[in-house]
């Protein structure tokens, strides 16, 4: 067992996949961080807004002035178009990570899976040497060129992909997406205005069909990658699922980073033609006969062993919201970077209400006074930006006068398009609370009623 | 060539999944459709209602302009008597009034010409209109004056003081009689713009189906929520009650606070939100609304729920009285059960009819997953 184990660790891979890896992952997350930028969020999201919505234990990260968030974005553009290119890569997939991470700590608001997938992957990135093969820094530096790699390296991008997918098909075995098709029925037919299959999408079938198909796509979709007789079969899948969410959903990017970052569950051979094929397209000139050049990890057993920690945690978190009571949709708790995708509708509206005690005068906060749009949006939803905004709102009347604000929330929300219902309990005044991983024991039943039904 | 041969197999299972696709379409294709007809139906039945709100504020706001207009040209020939300005102000009233049956439709032009803003912006700036009128220096297109125009203004000028003291003020002073003008023509003009626009993209809109973001009835929705909270329940009653703004009464922040007509313009708004939820037009016949949308997304419970609402909130606006500011003061109450009313049915507009329906709630895209 043992030997084994040590086995794994010490087997080599050529490093095409990695080499090929970068580049695509790279290229796509230079487009994105351009659009973003073309799309002006990046004056939406981090210049705007008059508060924003930290993690829990980030609450030190802000936003810096405009200028420097432009010089950031900019900068991230860049650094993801060497990583692609594979020049002054280390630095450049340090800078990558770090900077798409501080970014997405910022605001809560912003919070996508598909988010969180990329940072992982940047994370991943820094430790494996990518750009020793096919890249400008072998060109700069033929010395680094390296053919072999050890196969975790290429191992543990595949895992993360089979992760991902997995716990999102998990996560979709729940009574409202299989037995009731939501919210799919809800959401397929608002694109009856799409050609061709459009008027299909109001049809309940079609939501039946896409909900299990769904699952059963997320739930073996790495399996029939990792399979080598089934692997054509199911990359010609994974384009067409990720094409068609792109064509019905909101999702920006995600679908065509998971399309490029699959590629990695091809052979050693694919990703060799791959790469004669981009030396055609660029017309590079072919190299000299390949000599084996290995790759060997100055501290491969730590760096194994860290490997797989990581992974272990990444196995576990999307689980904790075991340790909390009541339904996981309705509180939120434990429901973010656990790879739950697309699985629900839901829409909240918060009045908050302030009384000063010194005078007992009590009126509601016009929420869009210090939020943006899509930030009350996310608040009305969640239980912890909740608690955050109303904690913004004491230190603002603080800082006007207000002593001792008391201020209690009544917040409705309705899931998967059941009638609303009081989130949380509204006579709690939310000064007096203060975040942390216990549970929220304010957060109401979503099986009491409205108090005006 | 192992490679080539999986290709072939997954094509050939590809081409076998999407002939079932077609196959079991057959079977049912009667009833397939019917979402898509519903939102036809009510993209058209909503866009003769929008149609009919704007022709009557142009008309009306036309009117307005054209009187004043010839007010000024009476006002060069002599001295203007109690009589002349009688005409302007009933003709302020029908304007304003007509306004509220489609400032509600805060999406398209209207949104880009920021029509609202530059037509109802209250409290009106009286300080600022007395320099303008006085220095014969203003910049009406400019959005930065917007608290010195519109309505607002004109309701200033035309009733803060009696008939008699407005007649003098204007007899004393020709450029008060240039400002009023201007004015006048300003809203007439934004209005006229914004309705002729609407005109051009009729069509667009009532063929623009699905409830996703940029569908018609996705910005409609979503117009008329934020509407619904900003600009009616918290400027036409929340921030002079005190509710929305710290809890201190402010009656002076009223609509038509000189004209004394607020009450009025609250119900006539909400007699057009009515109208266009229920999908009913000028001959008062009930069309294809939300409600006949919901019914046919199988949410009949929430049209209900909604229309129960809509009583309430109507005879609670009823009770109020004109002119509301006293009213705040002396009977704060009332106007406080009315206000509550009209918050409650905020949470099944902003929450449970989108969620039903499938429209996104947001003013800004992004990315979602």
């Amino acid at each position: 067992m043992k030997n084994k184990r040590i086995d794994f660790l010490s087997k080599s891979s050529h490093i095409a996949p990695l080499a090929v890896f970068r580049i695509v992952f790279g290229a796509i997350l230079f487009i994105s961080i351009i659009r973003f930028i073309a799309n002006g969020w990046v004056y939406e999201m981090y210049v705007a807004p008059a508060m924003y919505f930290p993690y829990y234990g980030f609450e030190w990260i802000k936003p810096l002035p405009e200028p420097i968030m432009y010089l950031i974005f900019g900068g991230m553009a860049l650094s993801f178009l060497f990583q692609s290119l594979g020049l002054f890569y280390r630095i450049s997939s340090i800078f990558s990570f770090t900077a798409f991470t501080y970014v997405e700590l910022i605001d809560k608001t912003n919070y996508l899976n598909h988010y969180y997938f990329v940072s992982i992957i940047c994370f991943l990135l820094i430790w494996v040497p990518a750009n020793r093969y096919f890249s400008l820094d072998v060109l700069r530096k033929p010395s680094i060129k390296r053919t072999s790699v050890p196969s975790y390296f290429i191992f543990i991008f595949q895992l993360q992909l089979a992760f991902v997918y997995f716990f999102a098909g998990l996560a979709k075995l729940n009574y409202d997406w299989l037995v009731e098709a939501m919210p799919l029925k809800i959401w397929l037919p608002a694109k009856a205005d799409i050609p061709v299959i459009g008027s299909l999408l109001t049809k309940e079938w079609v939501a039946y069909l896409f909900s299990w198909s769904g699952a059963l796509y997320d739930l073996s979709i790495a399996f029939l990658l990792f399979y080598r007789p089934t692997r054509w079969f199911a990359y010609l899948v994974v384009i067409i699922f990720h094409l068609l969410t792109y064509w019905l959903f909101p999702i920006g990017m995600f679908p065509f980073i998971m399309i490029g970052a699959t590629l990695i569950f091809f052979s050693v051979d694919t990703h060799k033609n791959i790469i004669i094929w981009l030396r055609k397209l660029f017309r590079l000139a072919a190299p000299e006969k390949e000599s084996t050049l290995n790759y060997s990890p100055r501290f491969s057993k730590a760096l194994g062993l860290f490997f797989t920690l990581f992974l272990l945690f990444q196995l576990l978190l999307p689980f904790r919201y075991l340790a909390y009571p009541g339904n996981l949709y309705w509180t939120e708790q434990g429901y973010r970077f656990s790879w739950r995708v697309m699985l629900m509708e839901k829409a909240g509206y918060a009045i908050f209400h302030l009384t000063n005690p010194e005078n007992g005068r009590t009126w509601e906060i016009n929420n869009y006074d210090f939020l943006t749009a899509n930030q009350e949006k996310m608040m009305s939803t969640q239980p912890d930006m909740i608690l955050q905004f109303a904690h913004f709102l004491e230190g603002h009347f603080k800082s006007k006068g207000i002593l001792e604000p008391k201020i209690t929330a009544e917040v409705y929300v309705s899931l998967n398009g059941k009638p609303s219902r009081l989130f949380i309990d509204p006579t709690v005044d939310l000064t007096k609370i203060h975040d942390s991983f216990a549970p929220k024991d304010w957060i109401l039943s979503p099986e009491l009623k409205a108090p005006n039904e | 060539m192992k490679n080539i041969a999986q290709v072939k197999i997954s094509f050939v299972a590809l081409v076998c999944c999407l002939s079932f696709f077609s196959c079991v379409d057959d079977d049912d294709s009667n009833n397939n459709q019917d979402m898509s007809a519903n939102q036809t139906e009510f993209l058209k039945n909503s866009a003769a209602i929008i149609s009919e709100g704007y022709d009557s504020a142009k008309q009306s706001s036309a009117l307005l302009a054209l009187s004043i207009e010839s007010l000024k040209l009476v006002a060069k020939q002599r001295a203007l008597a109690e009589n002349d300005i009688s005409t302007v102000k009933v003709n302020l009233k029908t304007a304003w009034n007509d306004w509220q049956k489609i400032s509600l439709y805060g999406f398209g032009a209207a949104e880009q010409l920021a029509l609202k803003s530059n037509v109802n912006i209250y409290k009106t700036d009286t300080l600022a209109i007395e320099n303008s009128i006085q220095s014969g220096i203003y910049n009406l297109e400019s959005l930065s004056s917007k608290d010195q125009k519109g309505y607002p203004a004109l309701d200033y000028l035309l009733n803060s003081k009696s008939t008699a003291q407005t007649v003098a003020s204007f007899n004393a002073d020709s450029s008060r009689i240039n400002y009023l003008t201007a004015v006048a023509s300003d809203i007439a003009n934004r209005i006229k713009d914004v309705q002729e626009s609407w005109k051009n993209k009729q069509a667009n809109f009532e063929s623009n189906v699905g409830t996703d973001v940029g569908s018609s009835t996705g910005m409609i929705v979503n117009a008329i929520n934020q509407h619904y909270e900003k600009f009616f329940r918290d400027n036409k009653l929340g921030v002079p009650l005190g509710v929305r703004s710290a809890g201190i009464a402010r009656p002076d922040f009223c609509e038509a606070v000189y004209g004394g007509y607020s009450v009025a313009l609250v119900i006539s708004n909400f007699l057009a939100f009515k109208r266009f939820y229920t999908g009913t037009r000028n001959n008062l016949v009930n069309g294809y609304g939300l409600d006949d949308y919901l019914i046919a997304a199988e949410a009949a419970d929430l049209d209900n729920q909604i229309q129960v609402q809509i009583d309430l909130i109507d005879l609670k606006i009823n009770a109020l009285s004109d002119p509301l500011p006293q009213q705040i003061q002396s009977d704060p109450q009332t106007v406080q059960e009315a206000y509550s009313e009209i918050q409650k049915l905020i949470v099944l507009l902003k929450v449970d009819l989108p969620s039903r329906i499938g429209v996104l709630i947001t003013y800004q895209d992004n990315d979602g997953d």
